[in-house]
């Protein structure tokens, strides 16, 4: 069983995002179907194969590592719960990004914080970009740390359609008809999101650089 | 001017999201194009920037994160099924409109309990009505008797009586056609009552029902004196 989980890894590693609208291959389909019946065992590899990219989404979603952690969570048990349901035609990718998204939604929901969206203007640190480019190899866990931040402040000054277009698109490298068929409006629409959020993470990112170098 | 509409391009030119058209076009005027160059690195540089800024959840982190979901998944599995089945049902939406159609049905059926209870009080009041003058017809004959095995003189002539059709029982009318009936027989009773109570031959007496729409109206004889009994005639 160990071998077949790992040959199903690599092959979903080798396919890539863009090609989760494929029809899974037998072995997945196996396991997805085991795992339908409740056998918990295939549901674990389930979680294994998935979990790093539901937990990155969901940090892109949520912007912190805790938030993603616990909605993580949520989207793997109602996957269990709703996996007798799903039909085997289906891109199981699709459906499990269909589902972190609406857990994300929730999330922000719930803390009060779907419309909180930080303006481009917000107060950056003076040199913080600059920090972040003289640091020394012994410091790069703290470097990679602050650049995390930095992308999450980014990431907040996104509404929430812009932040589930860019993330899907521009980091799990989705196609746009996929982006746009998980997110349930049209291509153009998609378009018009992840225009909007590159120019907005642009501009971020100039104002970080630029007070970077006032500092 | 062709600055201006490729700068709108590039967001998309940069990430592979235009058409093969609007690229080919795109790219010739960035070749030609220093500023627009320009801004395509800088968008270029702006999604690199964006994209290495991904968490890194290292083994450890996703071992214990496994761990948790599963053991998540036994706690549920040991929780009865129909607890998951029911907090999905009863959502905020589903709870809304099933208090919104019980508060309905609630209100309908109010609505038809208290006409049909108006229907009941008319004909219980027409019924009520119709009591208190048979009895009194009743109770005058008793009267009339007993008056008749005295010896005394004639007694005043009875009135003669009118006869009510109150008792009479018909094939039941049209609902509107009854309910006129109904009305013309309590007014014409009320009015017999009020002669009955102005000749002061009978004491009328009403009792008032928990109902205020039900009231029971008796009429009985007034009791007279007892005549003087004549000694002398007695013997």
């Amino acid at each position: 069983m160990a071998g077949e989980v790992a040959e199903i890894s690599l092959m979903t590693n080798s396919l890539g995002m863009s090609e989760t609208a494929r029809p899974q291959d037998e072995a997945l389909r196996s396991v997805l179907t085991r795992a339908a019946s409740g056998d918990i065992s295939a549901f674990e590899y389930i979680v294994e194969l998935y979990q790093k990219r539901v937990l990155s989404t969901a940090w892109r979603m949520l912007g912190n590592r805790e938030d993603a952690r616990d909605a993580a969570q949520e989207v793997f048990l109602r996957t269990y719960k709703y996996i007798a349901g799903y039909k085997l035609d289906r891109d199981f990718a699709g459906w499990l990004y269909t589902i972190t998204l609406n857990v994300c939604r929730d999330h922000l929901k719930k803390r009060g914080r779907a419309d909180q969206v930080t303006s481009l203007d917000s107060e950056l640190e003076p040199g913080e970009f600059d920090r972040l480019a003289c640091q020394t190899d012994v410091e790069a866990e703290a470097i990679r740390t602050q650049q995390q931040a930095l992308v999450a402040r980014a990431i907040r000054t996104l509404t929430k359609k812009e932040r589930a277009a860019i993330v899907l698109r521009d980091i799990e490298g989705l196609s746009t008809g996929e982006v746009a068929r998980i997110l349930g409006t049209t291509q153009t629409t998609v378009r018009s999101h992840v225009s909007s959020a590159r120019t907005k993470i642009k501009q971020f990112r100039d104002r970080v650089l630029k007070s970077g170098r006032q500092g | 001017m062709e600055c201006r509409r490729i700068e709108l391009l590039i967001p998309l030119l940069v990430g592979g999201d235009l058409s093969e058209t609007d690229a080919e076009r795109a790219r010739a005027h960035i070749q030609t194009c220093a500023d627009c160059a320009s801004l395509v690195s800088e968008y270029e540089a702006s999604q690199q920037w964006f994209r290495q800024g991904e968490p890194d959840f290292d083994e450890e982190f996703l071992s214990g994160f496994k761990r948790e979901v599963l053991q998540a998944i036994y706690k549920s599995r040991r929780e009865p099924r129909h607890r998951w089945s029911l907090a999905g049902f009863f959502n905020n939406r589903l709870a809304i409109a099933c208090s919104a159609a019980a508060l309905l049905l609630i209100a309908i059926l109010t609505f038809y309990s208290s006409r049909k209870g108006q229907e009941i009080g008319l004909d219980s009041e027409a019924q009520q009505a119709a009591i208190p003058a048979e009895e009194s017809r009743d109770t005058n004959k008793t009267v009339d008797s007993s008056r008749a095995n005295e010896t005394r003189p004639a007694p005043e002539p009875v009135k003669p009586r009118k006869i009510y059709h109150a008792r009479t029982k018909k094939a039941p009318a049209p609902r509107a056609q009854t309910t006129e009936i109904i009305t013309s027989r309590v007014e014409y009773l009320k009015q017999d009552a009020a002669e009955d109570a102005a000749s002061q031959e009978f004491i009328k007496t009403e009792i008032q029902t928990g109902d205020p729409k039900i009231r029971i109206i008796w009429l009985h004889p007034k009791e007279t004196e007892p005549a003087q009994s004549n000694p002398l005639t007695e013997f």
